[in-house]
């Protein structure tokens, strides 16, 4: 049988993964994946943590999370569709209008 | 194990498709590596006996969200803008923090973790909890669901909103 | 250990009958396909391919075909994403096999004293897991057209992709009355509660079936939704660029799918592979033998899909194609309104 933190050390790489791409890719787009990666990583602790505790909650928690996730990504997709329609780049050094 | 090596030979595939997923130069190679990526991490939900969270990540990550994304990428020209900025120097030191970070976290919460891996884990991992998981998510969860139901319907209006072209009469 | 063994090797029989299953039917599917467009059309259709001085009605036609296909030229566009364009056959043809390993296809024989469900994995996420697999067919199409780096291709792949995200949803919210009249997940034991005729999905939930049926058709990209290849507005679309076996494998994928959902549509509200107006415990009563009570339920599945893979190909050389906008109006504003009504009436009637 798998110990459980070996399940944690692989939801812990994909999280690394995630955040790390969030503060390096240059993309909007990339970062947005990078984000669902780091979701997967926190739904992967939900699920281990519910079946080596024998709790649903955790299982119910992922149903949620993916909820979020699917909102999160639709909005977020829409507005790069935006930006990219406004300004003509996705790269978020560029869009500094906030910046002053 | 036959469990260990289906985990073992999954986890090899999930760290180095992660690692890919961030790494790789065009976005719809990352999005078809975070496909296979979120499939795979289906495979261990279902080792770990959450079949219908499993299939559930299938259909709606899988099959729907990253749809989206090919879409969008498919919208917008695909090979736009792909370098990077930013002062490499700076990068280098903020990656080494995050690592290091990372690092301190994850032995941290493997010290924390301790007393609870002997005493609380139930022996068999729960099979065939579809039903239960219906149950409970009517029941006791009930109320959280029905905000979750607002919460896509909101994100369907605000995507539409945010994303349509500025329409020519200025009446709306 | 001989008890694993055994169960392996049945496994492996399984898969071997289902590939071969899955294989034979292009072939098949495309001489049913032009000799009934062809009678429809009041023409001949392929009518001389045959062994010696037979005909057989063109049988051999397919078989022809098959051998021009597989020793045809490769061609690769020179702008094309090679990786991906490899790719794209391939991750459509695998989720639609995938998905055949969930369907039931029978009740259990009985060999050397052991119980082998006619199924080849039992999960009790039951058809969840097909619409999940299926769904993921949907990328072989879109990195296809993305990776042959042609116009058409890219708007026929955008159309299919939108298409099937929209149409999945009337699909998987059609089944939920299924699921809340049967109460279960699972397809063994959905077609052992149809037992009677008068308890098949049809009749308990007809509007379920109306849903289905349609948004049977737009899933497959099948005439009157295939605007994903429309030949005549882009040139068959995301296939375009594809040649020799490649097209070959979209073309497997294409059947194959279209098999599993007539398959799903025969178990779900046809009664799967119980006879009509005979119940399967009867039925074992009568032939006093549990094996050949399941192979003539096998048949009867297999006729029943039968039936709607031949509904695939009446409707597509009867119906014309949709407009694009025509399609996404008749998925957004008819069938999804309608099949959350359908959810909501049913458990309305349920509760009572």
């Amino acid at each position: 049988m798998v110990p459980i933190e070996h399940y944690f050390i692989l939801a812990l790489i994909m999280f690394t993964c995630g955040t790390l791409g969030v503060l390096f890719r240059r993309n909007l787009l990339f970062m947005l994946m990078s984000i669902e990666l780091m979701l997967n990583a926190v739904n992967l602790v939900f699920v281990t943590a519910s079946s080596f505790l024998g709790d649903l909650d955790g299982q119910i928690m992922v149903f949620f999370v993916i909820t979020l996730a699917a909102c999160e990504a639709g909005i977020g997709l829409a507005m790069v569709i935006a930006i990219y329609r406004r300004y003509g780049t996705i790269n978020p050094d560029f869009l500094k209008v906030l910046r002053g | 194990m036959g469990e260990a090596i289906s985990f073992y030979f999954l986890a090899s595939i999930l760290t180095v498709l992660s690692i890919a997923v961030v790494t790789v130069q065009k976005p719809v190679v990352a999005v078809a590596l975070l496909v296979f990526n979120l499939f795979f991490l289906a495979g261990v939900y279902a080792l770990l006996g959450a079949h219908f969270i499993a299939v559930i990540q299938v259909i709606i990550y899988a099959g729907a969200i990253l749809v989206l994304f090919m879409f969008v990428i498919m919208i917008l020209n695909p090979d736009m803008d792909l370098k990077e900025t930013g002062d490499k120097g700076k990068k280098f030191i903020l990656f080494s923090a995050v690592s290091v970070g990372f690092l301190f976290f994850s032995f941290k919460m493997f010290e924390q973790m301790a007393p609870l891996t002997k005493e609380d884990i139930v022996s068999e991992i729960l099979e065939d909890n579809t039903y239960e998981i219906g149950l409970q998510l009517f029941e006791d969860y009930i109320w959280p669901f029905e905000l979750a139901s607002l919460l896509i319907l909101l994100g369907i209006v605000s995507a539409i909103l945010i994303s349509r072209k500025p329409s020519q009469n200025k009446s709306v | 250990m001989d008890l694993f063994y055994f169960e392996l090797m049945a496994a492996v029989v399984k898969m071997c009958v289902i590939l071969a299953m899955a294989l034979q039917l292009p072939p098949i599917m495309v001489w049913i396909e032009r000799r009934a467009g062809a009678f429809m059309q009041r023409r001949k259709g392929p009518n001389r391919v045959g062994l010696f001085k037979w005909r057989l009605w063109g049988l051999l036609q397919s078989l022809v075909d098959t051998i021009k296909l597989i020793f045809k030229e490769e061609s690769v566009p020179e702008d094309a994403d090679k990786v991906f364009f490899h790719l794209a056959p391939v991750l459509s043809l695998i989720p639609a096999l995938l998905a055949l390993s969930a369907l039931s296809f029978g009740n259990y024989i009985i060999l050397f004293d052991h119980e082998i469900p006619l199924q080849l994995i039992n999960l009790n996420v039951g058809f969840l897991f097909i619409l999940g697999i299926s769904g993921m067919g949907i990328y072989g199409i879109v990195l296809a057209g993305w990776a042959s780096s042609n116009k058409f291709s890219l708007l026929g792949s955008l159309r299919a992709s939108a298409q099937m995200v929209s149409y999945e949803i009337p699909m998987g919210l059609s089944l939920i009355p299924i699921v809340l009249i049967y109460n279960s997940l699972e397809l063994g034991s959905i077609v052992e509660a149809q037992a009677n005729t008068w308890q098949w999905g049809i009749f308990l939930a007809p509007i379920s079936f109306f849903i289905f049926l349609i948004t049977m058709f737009a899933e497959t990209n099948r005439a009157p939704f295939d605007l994903a290849e429309s030949e005549s507005e882009l040139i068959a679309g995301f296939h375009t660029e594809f040649g020799s076996s490649k097209f070959a494998l979209f073309y497997l994928a294409e059947y194959v799918n279209m098999f599993t959902l007539a398959t799903l549509c025969s178990i779900l509200f046809f009664g799967g592979w119980q006879v009509p107006f005979i119940p399967h415990l009867k039925l074992i009563e009568l032939l006093g033998s549990h094996n050949l009570a399941s192979f003539i339920g096998f048949v009867t599945l297999l006729l029943k899909s039968a039936f709607f893979m031949w509904l695939y190909v009446w409707v597509r050389w009867t119906l014309p194609r949709f407009r694009y906008d025509q399609l996404m109006k008749l998925g957004w504003k008819f069938l999804i309104p309608l099949s959350l009504g359908n959810v909501f009436v049913t458990s309305l009637i349920l509760m009572m």
